[in-house]
């Protein structure tokens, strides 16, 4: 089916400095902080995640450094149980969840799309507003809140006697989260009218990248979960301020209500960190294999069932809380379904690769580990979504282990993929391969040492959330053998850290490096079919000179290397025709 | 061929056969002793089955998983700016098919084995053994059919045990790993478990659900004792002697402080009253029974000997001394001032620290409270200590 | 500013001011309702009582998502939208409720509050 625009794509090769571009558009840190433009706000909400993610891990570091050997290393019981919450908050609420829809996805949704900016870009701003402003509410409490990020009740209520005394820590975060939610529904809110409603001429739903239905699976998980958080969060403010008893036994509430409200968002939440993962997986696998992706439709499909049966298995966090038998069965079933679109994913991810012509670069490298751990994390999440293991596994570090494997092994690796992939789109810079794949190296050596381990530490029974692994009682009761476990596997779980932290170090410097240094980069490095390589590296203010011409996403003929710009550009026939 | 030798080749074979089931089945025990205690609970066999089930799909589909991806990284590996892929394919849905539906089967199948291991645990034996079980902060309490409280948990080898849980304050979850059980402890509601325990030993009982400062010391043991010992045990701990001493001779134990303080008293005890004296054969003097109770009320949790300060005052040199309370009252540390300590702790709570004691009203006797204050009493400070 | 190249999907309709006729008869409706409630609040329905108040509150609802924002000039598809939403929340109450039911026979009365 050919367009009937018949305008060719070829674009001047040019070599000159990075001029009129997105960057350099308007100058001044107000034309920054009241832009309407989304690319801009995809920096700055780049940004804000990067930091948050440098301080929870900070956190996590004091975490592991406390683990690394008995007793009161660094630091009490009390601070401890701060510092894992504030590790909570901080990398869920700040960093993992606005993460690559708010930066990568706000980019380049548009520019993918074929349109000039997202539907709402004034709520667009207003977004990373309420990001930003919730970001610092939150962390008015930077020391005060020691009930994990989960704040069960009643301990967070501080109604039961010897809940959280802590004034100063459960109102700001819930305050914060709350803001911060609303960030996240309207950031929902405009990539679904935006993919809705400005499409250009030519670009049907089964003619736009995969990256754009994982954007629009997650901004419905975004609209229909996140306000059941903020409603529960204010429940939780009212029974904690007024001392209303909703979760408060003693005054005739339900504990255990607290867990369903607070689950049915925060289950649905993982997909909203994973699914853009999986977005990006699907460009970079086909961009670097040089192949077009494998079962197209199939993968868009999955992301919009792992949307719809994730609103449905939040109960699997709360199978021994004394749920009935019935909602168990129930939502063991669910889970188990929902693990089916993402297997399936992964083979076709495989199937891209096949007979590719495979580039090994940061990227693609990133990518590949990605399926490594996301596989591992996954298929942990089996274990722990059958009833019976679940017992055993529930509340240890077993649980610890998978959720890492998914999150930091599945999101942060495929945004590390994505950061890589599209840093000389985003900013005109190429950056040192060889630097890139040394930190990636570091980080995932690192990352499996550190986690890995707490699969062990969890089947032996070591339960999560404890200062101290080999307190003076276990001794005293007899139990010498299984606290040495308990430490030889935490001490090589701290190693790992600090090699994921070191490796982490090094990637920044890369990246931060490239900007002031880079070599210019080409429109096309990597040779990608998608609308964002036609326009310039970095992207001009309104994103295309001319109005791009649709057709299939991944179509790779007519891509040809050119020797003079070191980058690919599309000659002849090759040029969007085909049918999606 | 000959009649009877078509056995032949299969009875040759048998006992390799068997071998080869046997060290695989002591590979799969070791193997499986890398991820989990050895297990010691009637479902832990089937939990576990569920486990290694899971284990190797796992392990199948990442070997299988990574080897594609390897090999296809290495295979078809770039070799230049304008090398091209060998094939653009891009769809068949024969394939989507065949890597779609095994792992549907074998979801399938691994939701029906969990289901039943879980519905083990939930479903009433008849004639179980009922221990209520009470978790406090930060402490382990349970209830033995006839009344008896203790801070650990004792059990009879393959008899069919039933659990009530209960909270007095903050959610908890009582987890015995070596059992594969593990339940949430929620205040205001009794939730329940039922189980039994195939393997006589000691093992680990700990608290898995976040619940405050002390979450992770919230550590006590389960005892799993052999055939009829259970009873034997359960009647000689549930004997208190102490209570049963009669007036003037509790007054007398009161003063008893050496071995052979004791020895004296049980052979004056004897000639008055022999049926007593044997009970009371079980008894320490007053302050090792004051540590013994020391360690079972849990206070030990909160309060050290050793003159470190930890949720609570130390116990090292507290006796007699002066007690600054947050309302600005005083009081020496006296008989008087323990009793009511222990029995309403709230009411006077030190300065510095927190008001999070329990209390023990109705859980502790007069004479056992006249124990723990001669244990505190002989703990004053040899040495001059770090301020309280 | 953004640009509509042009509505690719189930655009939305024509700005259709709604009468206001009909606009003043909806309002009348509601308040009417609303003095329903407080009516039905007053008078003792026993068990009846909380469904006759949901079923007027529904009532008031549906008129306010229909008239007052538009939902009835709309395309189906919006309509369809809201359903899936509310087919979600009720799921969601009544896995809650259900569970919740399941469990009412091991609730005790609350402790006393311990000293603290």
């Amino acid at each position: 089916m050919a367009t009937s625009n018949a305008q060719s794509l070829t674009p001047t090769v040019d070599a000159s400095p990075i001029r009129d571009n997105y960057l350099t558009y308007r100058r001044g840190v107000m034309s920054w902080l009241f832009t309407l433009d989304h690319k801009r706000i995809g920096v700055m909400y780049l940004v804000g995640v990067l930091f948050a993610f440098f301080l929870g891990g900070i956190f996590a570091l004091l975490i592991r450094t406390e683990l690394i050997s008995a007793g009161d290393t660094l630091m009490d019981a009390d601070m401890y149980n701060q510092v894992f919450t504030l590790h909570g908050v901080v990398m869920v609420f700040m960093f993992i969840i606005p993460g690559i829809p708010a930066t990568l996805g706000n980019f380049f949704l548009p520019i993918m799309l074929g349109a000039k900016d997202v539907a709402f870009p004034r709520l667009n701003l207003l977004s990373w507003w309420l990001f930003i402003i919730g970001a610092i509410v939150a962390l008015t409490s930077v020391v005060g809140l020691d009930t994990g990020w989960t704040l069960y009740t009643p301990y967070s209520t501080g109604t039961a006697a010897g809940g959280s005394h802590a004034m100063m820590g459960v109102i700001p975060v819930t305050a914060g989260a709350f803001i911060m939610g609303f960030s996240s529904i309207l950031t929902g809110v405009n990539f679904i009218a935006t993919i809705h409603m400005l499409r250009p001429r030519g670009m049907t739903w089964f003619r736009m990248p995969l990256m754009l239905w994982s954007l629009y699976a997650t901004g419905v998980i975004q609209i229909l979960a996140t306000p059941v958080l903020g409603i529960t969060l204010l429940l939780l403010i009212a029974d904690r301020g007024f001392g209303l008893g909703i979760f408060d036994p003693a005054k005739g509430g339900d504990p255990i209500l607290y867990q369903h409200f607070f689950w049915f968002y925060s289950h649905p939440a993982v997909y909203i960190m994973i699914l853009p993962a999986m977005g990006i997986i699907s460009e970079v696998v086909s961009t670097h294999s040089h192949k077009h992706i494998f079962g197209y439709k199939f993968i868009a499909f999955s992301s919009l069932a792992i949307a719809l049966l994730g609103m449905f298995v939040w109960g699997h966090h709360m199978f021994v809380s004394g749920q009935s038998d019935i909602a168990n069965a129930v939502f063991s079933f669910l889970t188990f379904a929902v693990a089916i679109p993402s297997a399936i994913k992964v083979f076709n991810w495989l199937a891209t690769m096949y007979k590719g012509s495979i580039d090994l670069g940061a990227p693609m490298l990133y990518a590949m580990s990605f399926i490594w751990v996301f596989t591992i994390g996954g298929l942990t999440g089996v274990f722990l979504g059958s009833l019976g293991p679940n017992i055993h596994l529930h509340d240890t570090y077993f649980v610890v282990a998978h959720f890492h494997y998914v999150m930091v092994g599945g999101t942060v690796f495929a945004f590390m993929s994505g950061l890589h992939h599209w840093w000389p789109k985003m900013f005109g810079r190429l950056y040192s391969q060889r630097g890139a794949m040394v930190g990636w190296l570091l980080v995932f050596v690192g990352f499996n040492l550190t986690f890995f381990p707490q699969f062990v530490l969890g089947g032996h029974g070591m339960p999560r959330r404890y200062h101290d692994w080999g307190p003076q009682i276990m001794r005293e009761l007899g139990f010498e053998a299984q606290v040495n476990l308990f430490g030889h596997l935490h001490l090589i779980s701290s190693i790992g850290s600090y090699v994921q932290a070191i490796g982490f170090l090094i990637v920044a410097g890369v990246l931060v490096h490239a900007l002031f240094r880079g070599r210019r980069s080409p429109d096309n490095p990597w040779g990608s079919p998608t609308l964002e390589w036609t326009c310039s590296s970095p992207p001009p203010h309104d994103n295309f000179a001319t109005a791009p011409v649709v057709g299939d996403p991944y179509d790779m003929t007519g891509l040809v290397y050119d020797r003079q710009t070191q980058g690919y550009v599309r000659r002849g026939a090759g040029a969007g025709s085909h049918g999606g | 061929m000959e009649p009877g030798t078509a056995w032949a080749v299969p009875k040759a074979v048998a006992p390799g056969v068997t071998n080869m089931l046997q060290s695989t089945h002591s590979l799969c025990t070791t193997l499986a002793s890398f991820w989990v205690p050895p297990r010691a609970s009637s479902h832990a066999a089937e939990i576990d089955h569920s486990l290694l089930f899971l284990y190797v799909v796992s392990l199948f589909f990442f070997a299988l998983i990574i080897a594609l991806m390897v090999y296809f990284a290495v295979r078809y590996r770039r070799r230049g700016p304008e090398d091209q892929a060998r094939s653009q394919t891009s769809h068949s849905t024969v394939l989507e098919l065949v890597w779609a539906i095994p792992p549907i089967v074998i979801v399938l199948v691994a939701f029906y084995v969990g289901l039943m291991g879980f519905l083990r645990i939930s479903s009433a034996k008849a004639n179980a053994v009922e221990v209520k079980v009470r978790a406090y902060q930060w402490a382990w309490e349970f209830e033995y059919p006839n009344g008896y409280k203790d801070a650990q948990l004792h059990l009879p080898v393959d008899e069919p045990v039933k659990l009530v849980l209960t909270s007095d304050d903050v959610i908890h979850s009582l987890f015995i790993p070596a059992f594969r059980l593990k339940r949430d402890v929620v205040p205001g509601r009794y939730n329940k478990l039922w189980f039994t325990a195939t393997k006589v030993g000691e093992y680990p009982l700990l608290c898995s659900e976040y619940c405050g400062t002390r979450h992770s010391r919230m550590i006590t043991k389960v005892v799993v004792h052999g055939r009829g010992e259970y009873e034997a045990w359960l009647t000689e701990a549930s004997k208190a002697p102490l209570e049963a001493l009669p007036g003037p001779m509790y007054e007398k134990w009161k003063q008893l402080r050496t071995a052979e303080d004791m020895d004296a008293f049980l052979a004056e005890l004897r000639q008055s009253d022999a049926a007593m004296a044997d009970s009371a054969a079980k008894l320490e003097p007053p302050t090792i029974t004051g540590e013994r109770l020391y360690r079972r009320f849990g206070c030990y949790q909160c309060h050290s000997t050793d003159g470190s300060r930890q949720t609570g005052p130390s116990f090292q040199g507290l006796w007699n001394r002066q007690r600054v309370f947050r309302d600005g009252g005083e009081q020496r540390a006296d008989e008087d001032y323990i009793r009511r300590s222990i029995m309403d702790p709230g009411g006077q709570v030190v300065e510095t620290y927190q008001g999070v004691m329990p209390t023990y009203k109705g859980r502790v006797t007069d004479r056992q409270i006249d124990a723990l204050v001669s244990f505190i009493r002989s703990l004053e400070s040899t040495q001059s200590q770090p301020g309280q | 500013m953004t640009q509509i190249d042009s509505p690719s999907s189930s655009g939305g309709s024509a700005a259709h001011p709604v009468s206001l006729r009909v606009l003043v008869i909806v309002i009348a409706t509601l308040l009417a309702l609303t003095g329903l409630t407080v009516a039905a609040a007053s008078a003792d329905l026993g068990a009846a009582g909380i469904w006759i108040a949901l079923l007027i509150a529904m009532a008031k609802a549906s008129l306010v998502v229909l008239y007052f924002m538009h939902l009835r000039y709309e395309s189906l598809f919006y309509a369809v939208i809201l359903t899936c939403a509310l087919f979600l929340m009720v799921t969601f109450m009544a896995i809650a409720l259900m569970d919740s039911a399941a469990y009412q026979s091991d609730i005790y009365p609350p402790p006393a509050v311990l000293s603290s």
